[in-house]
């Protein structure tokens, strides 16, 4: 099945569709550390959903994001592309950040019989533009050294639990 | 020798990569000579070590932060931090200390010269309990801020000093010192410049305040945001760098966190208890 994912899609009729439900967590400053996933696989492809139950709940930072992964070869290698969605509390309005990323990931292997699914991921998100309905919009060329303030390095790990749908 | 170049260009990026801001040091709760110790805070003992703190023969801080509190049973105005630990000093004497520091025949009243920094705090509790102002304990708390003010800025005035004084407390209380029949307004005199702070995380923010936060000392809004050097999240770290406002960043211990961030906002005031490492880390 790896292998066919390096050019083609056309198992996908064939493949078997896997739903998970977990956590996305991390250490650098990017998101909140701790947020919930859910996903779901077929074949090579899988996209997943990360919200933020405890930005929400605090009405801090949110950030919500979506994200497609493809997987590469054996060993669990896979390469994503995603949209985070975040805003944050500035000036008593939310300020919005649209923030397109671009990772790889690397899966170890499945436990409990493929039940707990662990992947480790590094993304370089890059900050399009910030926006809110009564502050000035700033696209990423308009902030003082964009190489700096607009790119972002990152490093987050998934724990899921998956299973046939 | 190529091994030498290539040292010296790896170092050479390394300095590229780690800029240090330049932002004016303060000394958090006029307590920055012997380390974060909240026991002695604001009071006047630790304020006279603050202000003859050096660093390579000059002052090694920029500014000094007094801490007032309304006391309401007594119907006094003192110099402290908390209730907690208060030692009875008042808001007039910690006051008289910086004027008089101003007024000391020197060139160099803070790191670069004779241009000096005072924010005077508002704490917004008037007892150990934690009961909030009257409208008359207000009145009086502004009475008392103002006449900090008064005495600070005459002997600024006096010595040639050029002089920024910035009050802070919770959007609400600073809100209400323009309507104070003392309020100078925010370029009173020549070399005096009045300024108004709150902390970001205080209600009551709204987009109006960008323009003043921006610079527009043409308006009687908010000037400073102050932030605490914590951990803050990338997204609202970078919405206040778009929009591109005066911050000051508040600490107690520093950590690598704390640095981390001062780079990331490069903030126009860093308030902190240890002014000889900061300034240290800011020069060498």
């Amino acid at each position: 099945m790896a292998a066919c994912c390096l050019l083609s899609t056309a198992d996908l009729a064939e493949a078997e569709t896997v739903g998970s439900l977990g956590v996305n967590l991390r250490t650098d400053l990017a998101t909140h550390t701790v947020r919930a996933s859910a996903g779901a696989s077929m074949g090579c492809w899988s996209v997943t959903l990360v919200v933020d139950p405890y930005g929400y709940y605090y009405n801090s930072q949110h950030d919500t994001e979506l994200f497609v992964e493809r997987d590469l070869w054996h060993g669990g290698w896979a390469v994503l592309a995603g949209w985070r969605f975040e805003s944050a509390p500035v000036l008593g309005v939310r300020y919005y950040l649209e923030k397109p990323f671009i990772g790889v990931s690397a899966s170890v292997p499945k436990m409990l019989f493929g039940v707990v699914r662990i992947r480790f991921a590094a993304e370089l998100a890059f900050t399009l533009v910030e926006h809110a309905p009564d502050l000035p919009t700033s696209w990423f060329w308009q902030l003082e050294d964009p190489a700096r303030n607009a790119l972002d390095v990152g490093f987050f790990a998934r724990f899921d639990l998956a299973r046939t749908l | 020798m190529t091994i030498r170049l290539a040292v010296i260009a790896v170092l050479g990026l390394v300095g590229c990569f780690d800029r240090r801001p330049a932002g004016l040091i303060v000394c958090h709760n006029a307590n920055c000579a012997t380390g974060t110790d909240p026991f002695q805070d604001a009071n006047l003992a630790s304020l006279d070590r603050s202000l003859a703190l050096k660093y390579r023969d000059r002052p090694a801080a920029d500014g000094m932060e007094l801490d007032t509190v309304w006391d309401a049973a007594g119907g006094r105005c003192l110099f402290a931090h908390d209730f907690e630990h208060q030692t009875g000093a008042l808001g007039s004497e910690a006051a008289d200390r910086v004027a008089a520091y101003l007024a000391q025949p020197t060139d160099f009243v803070s790191w670069d010269g004779s241009n000096y920094f005072v924010k005077i705090e508002l704490k917004d509790t008037v007892s150990a309990a934690g009961a909030r102002h009257t409208p008359e304990e207000l009145v009086k708390h502004y009475d008392c801020v103002f006449d900090m003010y008064a005495r600070i800025t005459a002997a600024a005035v006096a010595n040639r000093r050029d002089l920024v004084i910035a009050f802070e407390s919770t959007v609400t209380l600073v809100r209400g010192l323009p309507s104070h029949p003392m309020w100078p307004g925010k370029e009173p005199l020549v070399g005096v410049h009045v300024r108004l702070i709150a902390n970001v995380e205080s209600p009551g923010l709204q987009p109006e305040d960008l323009a003043s936060l921006r610079g527009d000392s043409s308006r009687d809004g908010l000037d400073i945001l102050s932030f605490h050097a914590s951990r803050i999240p990338d997204a609202l770290q970078q919405a206040y760098l778009a929009l591109d406002v005066q911050v000051m960043i508040w600490m107690l211990d520093t950590a690598l966190e704390t640095f981390d961030v001062i780079q990331a906002f490069e903030p126009n005031y860093i308030d902190t208890n240890e002014a000889v490492l900061l300034r240290r880390w800011l020069e060498d």
